[in-house]
């Protein structure tokens, strides 16, 4: 390429380089955020790899001693007492079986043989839920590598978490009046997300019943807020508009700047800055954040205990 | 001192304003400074007149983020002066390669349509960085927003360097047919 050619798509290059100056604020913030986010779950990824290379050590280690078991026709047993026993004879049985016909015939040969026998070990149906459980496992980190960055700014100081994220809703149905945000699978996954210290907090009752047009879930997660309170964030988008609410609710509220519930008004909404809502009869408080306008704040707002 | 604590003082024109913006979001403005222009003289320049402009825009902004409210001034002032020194002279280095990669974003363009407004391609990019996963939106913008190297987003996120690489080459395919899709031309 030619040094004016490449200068100039260099400048438009650079206009693309200057209009990212103006997007939504919350996507640089939430770059930053990600750092801690996706620090802990590499501690999490570490067990699970081990726990493949075990899992397939293991699956060798149990198709290698089958063979010789089912081919030596020693009692199958599942029985941890023997299985020392088991283990000592079984270099004595090596050499025995030598002779007979199966000691040279592969692991995998045999799979089918020991399933069909209806032994108690029933190697293949081991196997099958050994593999299953290998893909299950890689499944799950990349589902979960897939979400891990939607966590954001409400995890500060909330180490421990349950968390239900996009790909949990995608059953919830689109309606053209309000979504309803509790049922079906949505409903589950805060469920799941509110089992520990939000839930026996009493935070779940502070998820609005219903979302404005066009918005959904995309993520619910709970834990706790230092020093001594518990939290629920949810975050919901709308897409097509590219807004985003993001809730957070705790009961940690002496860090927080709240207006009393009784006193918000949509204008609360029309403030500058985050509105923190305080529910004074139980001392929970929920904080809005996003860029969705202050109608819709305020609809979310009024969908919470309605 | 918290954000809100800043802000007053803004508001209230008191000059702690800006010594406090400096002891909390100085190296924060300064990384990004430093990351576009390579160059500890403009950073301190660009980092010192970031404060005399929020000082102009507070009141009556007051932002949601102000750390990102500062970057974002860091930043603007950043690319004006790295503009005028490539007018004065091409440069190399990480800007330019960043602006290389970026290049393979530009769309096609067909004659008879006029550049799109910058605040217009503001608004294409916002919705297409609002489709893309968490991950691969926050990669892109620690390299083209914040300008910074592989290796450093590698550490950040604690991915290979191929990932990166991979997950960046992607998201310039993405966002190349998106605007063409669009009908962006720049």
């Amino acid at each position: 390429m030619r040094e004016d050619d490449r200068n100039r798509r260099r400048d438009k290059a650079f206009r693309i380089l200057e209009a990212l100056s103006d997007i939504d604020e919350e996507l640089p913030a939430r770059s930053e955020q990600s750092q801690r986010a996706d620090a802990s779950a590499k501690v999490r990824q570490i067990p699970l790899r081990k726990y493949k290379s075990a899992a397939a050590v293991l699956a060798l280690l149990a198709v290698g001693t089958s063979v010789y078991l089912l081919g030596t026709g020693m009692p199958k047993r599942s029985d941890g007492s023997q299985a020392a026993l088991d283990i000592a004879s079984l270099g004595e049985r090596i050499e025995e079986k030598d002779t007979s016909p199966a000691a040279g015939a592969a692991p995998q040969e045999n799979i089918p043989s020991a399933a069909q026998n209806g032994g108690t070990w029933d190697l293949a149906e081991e196997q099958s839920k050994e593999r299953e459980e290998i893909e299950g496992v890689e499944a799950i980190e990349e589902l979960d590598s897939a979400n891990r960055a939607e966590e954001d700014s409400l995890w500060e100081g909330l180490p421990e978490r349950e968390s239900a994220r996009e790909g949990a809703q995608e059953d919830v149905p689109t309606q053209n009046t309000m979504q309803d945000a509790t049922q079906g699978a949505m409903q589950s996954a805060i469920q799941s997300a509110t089992q520990n210290a939000a839930q026996s907090a009493g935070l779940d009752a502070y998820v609005p019943e219903t979302l404005p047009d066009g918005y959904r879930f995309v993520s619910a997660d709970s834990g706790t807020a230092p020093p001594d309170g518990h939290a629920l964030a949810l975050s919901c988008v709308n897409e097509a508009e590219s807004k985003r609410i993001d809730l957070w609710i705790t009961d940690e509220t002496a860090s927080l700047q709240t207006v009393p519930a009784e006193e918000v008004t949509e204008d609360t909404f029309r403030a500058d800055g985050t509105v923190a809502v305080l529910y004074e009869d139980t001392g929970v408080a929920v904080r809005f954040e996003g860029n969705a306008e202050p109608e819709v704040l305020y609809r979310v707002f009024t969908a919470i205990r309605p | 001192m918290n954000d809100t604590e800043i802000l007053d003082l803004y508001w209230a024109r008191d000059p702690r304003a800006i010594s406090e913006s400096q002891f909390c979001y100085g190296r924060y403005c300064h990384s990004i400074a430093f990351h576009i222009l390579r160059d500890r003289e403009d950073s301190d320049e660009c980092v010192n007149d970031t404060w005399l402009r929020a000082w102009n825009s507070i009141p009556p902004g007051r932002p949601n983020r102000l750390a990102i409210f500062l970057g974002t001034i860091t930043r603007n002032l950043s690319l004006d002066r790295l503009k005028k020194r490539r007018a004065a002279k091409r440069g190399h280095g990480e800007m330019e390669l960043a602006l290389d990669e970026l290049a393979e974003c530009v769309p096609t363009a067909r004659s008879t349509e006029d550049e799109v407004e910058t605040a217009e391609l503001s608004r294409m990019i916002d919705r297409f960085l609002h489709t893309l996963p968490g991950r691969e939106c926050s990669v892109f913008l620690r390299r083209y927003w914040y300008v910074e190297e592989y290796a450093e987003i590698a550490e950040r996120y604690h991915m290979k360097l191929n990932t990166v690489k991979t997950s960046l080459f992607r998201t310039r395919v993405k966002l190349k047919k998106f605007l063409e899709q669009e009908g962006i031309v720049l």
